[in-house]
């Protein structure tokens, strides 16, 4: 009605009327709603490459991988209850770490955007409601396709219930954004909003890397015939407490006084986050509370540790100059320094190093020393991966400018970045296979092996560079598709397992003459690796400034 | 100039029938022309011009489609590190690092350019007391104004003491203080015999500071001299209607 009013005003040349407070402007709410899915999904450009990145396509692709992984790993539940519980309960949380209040910068360009504009509450508040039912809906579409067919297969559920649970996990996740939006929202008066998204987002970490831990051991367990440990909630009484539980039982339970509570709780959940999004206006209600959220962490600087290494190192006389050059410090220094203090970096890194260590600690305590090694080089690998991805982005790609007027070399660009993935990503396995090298090698054995491992990661992240040049911190999205990651992971764990036994088994049958082949592919790999240094920085000067 | 050869009577920066294309739009176009030591250089043409696509250029950011530009006789395309060690750049979008603070962030830039450590933190303390941002050093920048963020890219570009300033619209965001300080350090860096390239779309500023100057339409070079000469040439009173008077002329 106000749109046709204002296109009305606009025909007859007066100024458009302002929207009614307490009426939705539909006109408005499509303008917003669009804006919120744009700023979220647009296409993004790769650098170096120039195609887009298709943030939506991602999303889809890597949500529905995450279900997969579900699927494989819930075939331990023992009945459909117990499958539906464990379904809605992921759900529900990988949706509510998922969406969550946005960053500082985007609070900001909101309240800029959307502040100065004569939009009613009303409107707002609906537009709100309608991209969070789209975002959760994408989000729990994609992760529940793949569970909801294997429950069709493993416990014969019909089409049509199916249909209904994948709507109530809808409603559900709809409900779940809400409130837990909600309540980061009004727990930015006692925390720092930006801490607790890193929080958020670490746990989201442990669940994905969790679901895929349990999945990679139901397929082992496939592999070999064995038959896994089954489990049902059915014992557990407590876990009728849970509102993921609620909307599980809501299709599947029985008609008694106890399940009609359930589904009342649900409908209770349901209601309440509808009359939350439409009727809750933070902002006027607590206007103390605005002014928090657009508030800068204003913490004093200090300098991340890696960089203090770093310039230890290089003020070490002798090599000092030769481990830490001048310009490749700098390179490293605002590397590390930029990445510490946006939270994305910090958290992704985290969960691997935890996961790498305890599997460690366990292998080592089970009594395995020679698989130990390989497993955890893989490891290295992946995160070495993860970190070339992560030093080429920054939510201010357009500030890379100096990294391209300075007179710096691409060579000393590489090694700068070399030396972050070295110091920050890689330092951890790098300490555990030497480590583990040395426990079950001779020492001059383990000392070669040590060095055509460094030498081997040396090559690897210039072969990713090369693959995929961008300059640091020049993008805001970097992202290396998570299966075109592990198979680089697992080629190089391959080559890495190969030489490995190679250089052992020749050192066995003919002792310290066998070691000749360990240093011959030593050598191959310093040559290798002078050449993918070479051809990655020649791909790093072609690139431009695309800001 | 610290060790550096310069070659007297050479000129400064030098555009050899320069041209730029991105994906289908010809952002730049045979663009030929020559700016001696010494002078500050107005650059000046309506926006999208090609004003910043050239100021890239010759900061090294991207490089011509075709034809060669050369820095103080140094060729950005063969010699591009030789280039970039005689100029300072001042970016249109003072896009900065702000998570750091300008202590982090200067030292930074005064490493990528080779300074000594003690000499890049004197330089720092100096500019930064010029600049009036001496008790701000240690803050993060993601609370600076956008002018205070302009400031320290200020002082990026004059840190390793250029011979050449490239400059895209340097007083955006600046108070009627700074830019007077501004404009006295341009006046006394050109005076030592080292040169600004100053693109702007403010033409009562180009007309005040610049000795000469380089119109710039759709890509194309439609005029350069000095200002006197580029005023009695369109028959126009003041520069601002000489261009005016140019652009109307190109449609």
């Amino acid at each position: 009605m106000t749109a046709e009013v204002n296109a009305e005003n606009t025909r007859s040349g007066s100024p458009p009327a302002a929207p009614v407070e307490g009426a939705v402007d539909w006109q408005q709410l499509r303008a917003i709603v669009r804006l919120g899915l744009w700023q979220s999904f647009r296409s993004a450009l790769k650098p170096g490459t120039g195609k887009r990145a298709h943030l939506l396509r991602q999303l889809i692709i890597s949500m529905g991988f995450v279900g997969l992984f579900f699927s494989i790993g819930a075939r331990r539940c023992d009945d459909l209850p117990t499958y539906l519980t464990l379904l809605f309960s992921v759900a529900f949380g990988i949706v509510a770490l998922s969406v969550l209040p946005d960053t500082l910068d985007g609070r900001r360009r909101n309240v800029e955007v959307l502040s100065s504009k004569p939009i009613a509450s009303t409107t707002l508040l609906a537009a709100r409601a309608v991209n969070i039912s789209i975002v959760s809906a994408l989000i729990t579409g994609s992760f529940a396709v793949a569970p909801m067919i294997s429950a069709t297969w493993v416990f014969n559920c019909s089409w049509i219930l199916v249909a209904g649970l994948f709507l109530l996990l809808n409603l559900g996740s709809f409900a779940v954004v809400v409130l837990s939006v909600t309540t980061f929202v009004l727990a930015a008066r006692w925390f720092n909003l930006d801490r607790l998204r890193t929080f958020a987002q670490f746990l989201l970490v442990s669940v994905n890397l969790g679901m895929m831990g349990m999945s990679l051991l139901s397929m082992s367990e496939m592999a070999i015939g064995s038959e896994s440990t089954r489990f049902s909630f059915s014992s557990l009484p407590w876990i009728k407490l849970l509102p993921s539980v609620w909307f599980a039982d809501f299709l599947v339970s029985d008609l008694g006084a106890r399940a009609n509570l359930e589904r009342a709780g649900a409908l209770l959940v349901l209601a309440s986050a509808l009359l939350i999004a439409v009727r809750l206006d933070l902002g006027r209600r607590y206007p103390d509370l605005l002014d928090r959220l657009l508030e800068s962490d204003e913490q004093p600087t200090s300098r991340p540790l890696a960089v203090l290494l770093l310039e230890t190192a290089s003020r070490l006389p002798l090599i000092g100059k030769w481990l830490a050059p001048a310009q490749p410090l700098a390179v490293a220094t605002l590397i590390l320094t930029l990445t510490q203090r946006e939270l994305i970096s910090r958290l992704k890194i985290l969960v691997p190093r935890v996961i790498l260590i305890a599997f460690f600690v366990v292998a080592l305590s089970a009594g395995d020393r020679y698989f130990s090694p390989l497993i955890v080089a893989f490891y290295g690998f992946i995160g070495l991966l993860t970190g070339c991805d992560l030093i080429k982005q920054s939510s201010q790609p357009a500030a890379s400018w100096p990294l391209l007027a300075a007179p710096i070399d691409a060579l000393q660009i590489i090694r700068g970045m070399r030396l972050v993935v070295t110091v920050k990503y890689f330092a951890l396995p790098a300490v555990l296979v030497t480590f583990a090298l040395f426990l079950i090698n001779p020492p001059i054995l383990a000392g070669l092996l040590a060095l055509c491992y460094f030498v081997e990661t040396r090559c690897l992240i210039s072969l990713l560079i090369l693959m995929s040049p961008a300059l640091p911190l020049s993008a805001e999205h970097v992202t290396t598709a998570q299966f075109v990651g592990l198979g680089v992971s697992m080629v190089a764990t391959l080559v890495t397992t190969i030489g490995y036994v190679t250089v052992t088994g020749a050192y066995g049958l003919f002792g310290y003459i066998g070691l000749g082949l360990g240093v011959i592919g030593l050598v191959m790999l310093v040559f290798a690796s002078y050449w993918l240094d070479r051809g990655a920085a020649a791909r790093l000067q072609k690139l431009e400034y695309e800001h | 100039m610290e060790g550096r050869n310069r070659v007297d009577g050479e000129p400064a920066i030098e555009l050899r029938n320069v041209t730029k294309d991105y994906l289908t739009t010809r952002a730049l176009n045979d663009v030929c022309l020559t700016v001696n030591q010494g002078e500050i250089f107005g650059y000046v043409g309506a926006n999208g011009a090609g004003k910043t696509t050239t100021i890239k250029i010759l900061a090294g950011l991207i490089r011509p489609t075709a034809g060669e530009a050369f820095v103080c006789g140094h060729s950005i395309l063969s010699q591009p590190l030789e280039v970039k060690a005689r100029i300072g750049y001042v970016p249109e979008s003072g896009a900065i690092f702000d998570k750091l603070s300008p202590r982090e962030y200067l030292t930074v830039v005064g490493h990528l350019y080779k300074l000594a450590a003690l000499r890049t933190q004197d330089r720092i303390e100096e500019w930064l007391d010029f600049f009036g941002l001496m008790d701000r050093i240690d803050q993060r920048m993601e609370i600076f104004s956008k002018g205070t963020k302009q400031k320290v890219c200020w002082i990026a570009a004059l840190l390793h003491d250029p011979e050449v300033l490239i400059l895209d619209e340097p007083l955006s965001g600046l108070d009627v203080e700074t830019i007077s300080r501004v404009k006295d350090l341009m006046k006394r860096f050109t005076a030592e015999g080292k040169t600004i390239f100053y693109s702007s779309h403010l033409i009562d500023v180009v007309e005040k500071v610049c000795t000469r100057i380089a119109v710039l339409h759709r890509g194309r070079l439609i005029g350069a001299g000095s200002i006197d000469e580029v005023r009695v040439l369109s028959g126009a009173p003041t520069l601002e209607e000489a261009l005016m008077k140019l652009w109307q002329e190109q449609g």
